[in-house]
């Protein structure tokens, strides 16, 4: 490991400014998630317990209830394409595009995490096609050229004032740097994107391998526009999204909203059920839909497994005291915060992610917050393993099987001043402090 | 005849706060015990399981479970080391003993079921800052209820009161200014409420956060849980 | 190996358990507790009064709304894209959200309730049923939305704005 880990390096260069903003942001949204799921469960723990068990039995099951659900969708008229990795889904819905408007299609955008991940956009644009995202933040971060840095609420790292300086930038008139008047900004410029579009492209928060219906949950409306307005909508969503019966649903649904913004239920939930019939006056001609493996079937045969429970509610995000200090882009992945120090590692490799596994300290808010109880200090502790020589701590080890050698050892510590800068201070104290038991071992009187 | 019980030191306290072990022993013989050292003990493994050395860790975790056999009962003054020796244990596959391994305030709460406790000498505003891996226990809050026994103690509550304190062992070592960042937010919340006293059950928190409450000219006064209740006899 | 084969040969075969666990809803609500949780989400519970006050043209090709007075507002015919208000009927209410269950039945529209500044909801009491769970239950084979107060965003600095891209305004009024 390097000498200043990255973690560190960010924090200091990102400075006080940064983190003020993402700890009182977060500070709020953990008090609104704790009063929702009060509310909306009369054990919320026991609601995590059986929601885990849930997503438990989906994993378990994974290659029956894919198929089921594959069967379902298309008997509804939804096309199913599979994808193994990032290429083959970026492929699979430039295809679609194409199909749609083969000099370049128009495509509107809902806010989805699975995208970010096989960057998409960028696939898109490289091969003619027009791209916007619709979700406000989403759209702050695209004017920007930035990356998203929660995966709930994109821009939080950003103030008003930055937001709307993006938006004058590409030219968009504002009546004021007021959120409200970036909010009608982006809506009066928007609207015409909709009304334009060739394609609609959303990620997917459930497929319900009883009905073959997809649901996707947003507050804006967008997401919505983006899979109703369009010609053709496409969905792509991970393999592990998968719940077994509709009525799941009355348990995730509130769930996920209470866990991710504090609400009963988000404002819009989706659950669609394909292109539109012949008597209907709107929605998508064609509904596509790309499962996206991309690593996620080698994740659920590795011991971090349980993380593919994650439903991207962000509530561990917000609860975690280092995301608190330095925001997502310090994760330097698109899944950012405690559930990104587990997925990016595992994902990727220990080799290049192994130090986010250790930008922790192992408090465990994230997995009391957790909607579906993934144990992620433990996922923690296991990529540390497989990232450190097993054996390295011998020479401690040795010192910790003989109790005299030990307790000398002891002794020095409060000499050894260079622990951290808290310590340098604290061991001070042993000067003046203890003197009740001084040379006793364990302080017995 | 008193009954033995056995006392799990730990190292921080060995090494830093000798205050919170003497406490340790005075409560437990209040409450009816004759509280003795587990002999030849060392270390729980925490600091090598947390910097991945699983092997290591689980030798030497192994080894002080072994001195603790035939012990029904071993107190320990620290929450993080509890969470060692129970919940660490079940994720290194260690096994066997009978041993039940009690956090102090655990001990105190459900096994001795104490529901009442002497008054303070004098009345005392405190901050509880509840330890992280008072999570990985398992166990109910153990230490708001006992503290709400004192009479002279008065609870203030903080903002953002289930935050880590940013120690986590080695991590304030390799990430010191995050750690200290996060101890920065901590100390805030507690200045705001207008408290001078933080009281926590483990060490490592405490002496994190009175480092950086003196590097940064605080005045605030720090105590293991374990020297409030002693302080009351 | 096409793509699908080799997905599922990586996922492998099932691992254990051959039924998903249970999970039952406690939630038991009526009419009073959806009307308090609709205006917590932000909607508007209208009267059949008020009804001529409401803003400039409106759209709806839903047959469930066929009885609207004459004296309010005028029908657009050229879009919900056009409209200030689309009217709606509805599938079932949830009281423990205060949420609308709006299906995609012909004639209802998907974009009537979305890309209209205003979203009138025209309902039924008899459609109040007891929990999520069995709103669920009543979805119909098709598409639905469920609709749990206005368009909202809190993307900049965490402050509440309502009306987005879809309507600002939220209103039911009882049939």
């Amino acid at each position: 490991m390097p000498l200043t880990p990255p973690f560190e390096e960010f924090r200091r260069s990102a400075g006080e400014g940064l983190t003020q903003k993402i700890r009182l942001a977060s500070s709020t949204k953990v008090s609104q998630r704790k009063t929702a799921l009060s509310s909306a469960f009369g054990d919320p723990d026991s609601a995590r317990i059986h929601a885990a068990a849930i997503k438990d039995f989906v994993l378990s099951n994974l290659g029956t209830m894919l198929e089921a659900f594959e069967a379902a969708a298309v008997r509804r008229g939804i096309e199913v394409v599979w994808a193994r990795d990032a290429q083959e889904a970026n492929e699979a819905i430039e295809d679609v595009c194409r199909e749609a408007r083969p000099k370049g299609a128009r495509v509107v955008k809902g806010k989805s995490m699975a995208t970010e991940e096989i960057g998409l956009n960028h696939h898109l644009e490289q091969a003619g096609h027009h791209v916007v995202e619709t979700d406000l933040g989403e759209f702050v971060v695209q004017l920007d050229g930035d990356h998203p840095s929660h995966i709930v609420t994109p821009i939080i790292h950003k103030d008003r004032h930055d937001s709307a300086a993006a938006f004058r930038k590409a030219g968009i008139v504002l009546a004021s740097d007021e959120p409200e008047a970036i909010a009608e900004g982006a809506r009066a410029h928007l609207r015409s994107e909709f009304v334009a579009a060739d394609v609609g492209i959303s990620g997917a928060n459930f497929g319900i391998a009883e009905t073959g219906r997809i649901v996707v949950v947003e507050n804006e409306g967008n997401n919505r526009l983006s899979t109703t307005a369009p010609h053709t909508h496409i969905a792509l969503m991970g393999i592990e999204k998968l719940l077994p019966r509709e009525r799941d649903l009355a348990l995730f649904l509130p769930l996920l909203a209470g866990s991710a913004t504090g609400q009963p239920l988000t404002v819009y939930t989706h659950i669609i059920g394909g292109p539109r019939e012949a008597a209907e006056q709107d929605g998508p001609r064609r509904v596509v839909l790309v499962l996206l493996d991309n690593g996620r079937s080698r994740v659920l045969h590795s011991p971090e497994r349980v993380i593919l429970r994650c439903l991207r509610c962000g509530a561990c995000l917000n609860v975690c005291p280092v995301y608190r200090e330095v925001s997502g882009h310090a994760y330097r992945h698109v899944y950012p915060g405690p559930l990104g120090a587990v997925l990016a590692p595992s994902l990727e490799g220990v080799e290049d992610y192994g130090d986010l596994a250790r930008a922790s300290t192992l408090c465990g808010a994230c997995q009391e917050a957790c909607p579906v109880n993934i144990p992620i200090p433990d996922l923690l502790l296991g990529l540390r393993r497989q990232a450190t020589r097993q054996g390295s701590w011998t020479l401690w080890r040795r010192l910790a099987e003989n109790d005299r050698a030990w307790r000398a050892a002891l002794r020095l510590v409060p000499l050894a001043q260079t622990l951290a800068p808290g310590w340098r201070e604290s061991h001070a104290r042993l000067d003046n402090h203890s003197t009740a038991a001084q040379g006793e071992p364990h302080g017995r009187p | 005849m008193l009954e033995r019980i056995g006392v799990f030191s730990t190292c921080l306290a060995d090494a830093l706060w000798k205050d919170a072990l003497a406490a340790t022993y005075r409560i437990l013989a209040h409450v009816g015990f004759e509280a003795v050292p587990v002999s030849g003990q060392t270390c729980c493994g925490q600091p090598a399981m947390n910097n991945g050395d699983f092997a290591s860790a689980r030798a030497v975790l192994d080894r002080s479970r072994a001195q603790c056999a035939g012990q029904a009962d071993v107190v320990v003054p620290s929450t993080s080391c509890a969470a060692m020796l129970r919940h660490g244990a079940s994720l290194l596959s260690v096994e066997g003993g009978s041993t039940q391994w009690w956090e102090l305030g655990e001990f105190l709460w459900k096994k001795c079921r104490v529901r009442s406790w002497p008054a303070l000498p004098t009345p005392l505003r405190v901050v509880f800052h509840p330890a992280c891996h008072r999570r990985m226990l398992e166990s109910d809050d153990c230490h708001t209820p006992l503290l709400a026994l004192v009479e002279g103690l008065e609870l203030v509550k903080i903002a953002d009161e289930e935050q880590c304190c940013g120690f986590g062992g080695s991590f304030c070592a390799t990430h010191p200014t995050i750690s200290s960042g996060i101890a920065q937010a901590k100390l805030g919340a507690i200045r705001e409420a207008g408290a001078e006293n933080v009281v926590s059950t483990d060490v490592g928190c405490l002496a994190h956060l009175e480092g950086v409450d003196r590097a940064g000219g605080g005045g605030l006064r720090f105590q293991h849980f374990a020297e409030v209740l002693a302080a009351c006899l | 190996m096409d793509a699908r084969e080799a997905v599922l040969r990586a996922v492998g075969p099932p691992s254990g358990g051959t039924a998903p666990p249970s999970w039952g809803s406690e939630q038991r609500g009526g009419i009073a507790e959806f009307e308090a949780n609709f205006r917590l989400s932000g909607g508007e519970i209208v009267g059949a009064e008020d009804l001529a006050r409401l803003p400039g043209r409106a759209w709806s090709r839903d047959r469930d709304v066929g009885t609207l007075p004459d004296e309010w507002g005028e029908y657009t015919d050229a879009s919900p894209w056009d409209a200030d208000l689309g009217i709606t009927g509805c599938d079932a209410l949830v009281p423990e959200t205060g949420s609308i269950v709006v299906s995609s039945a012909p004639g209802r529209g998907r974009l009537t309730s979305l890309a209209v500044p205003t979203h009138l909801v025209w309902a039924d009491r008899g459609l109040v049923v007891a929990s999520l769970e069995e709103a669920l239950g009543v979805l119909g084979p098709r598409s639905a939305v469920i609709v749990t107060g206005p368009s909202r965003s809190a993307d900049i600095e965490g402050v509440m704005i309502r009306g987005v891209h879809g309507p600002r305004r939220l209103l039911l009024v009882w049939r």
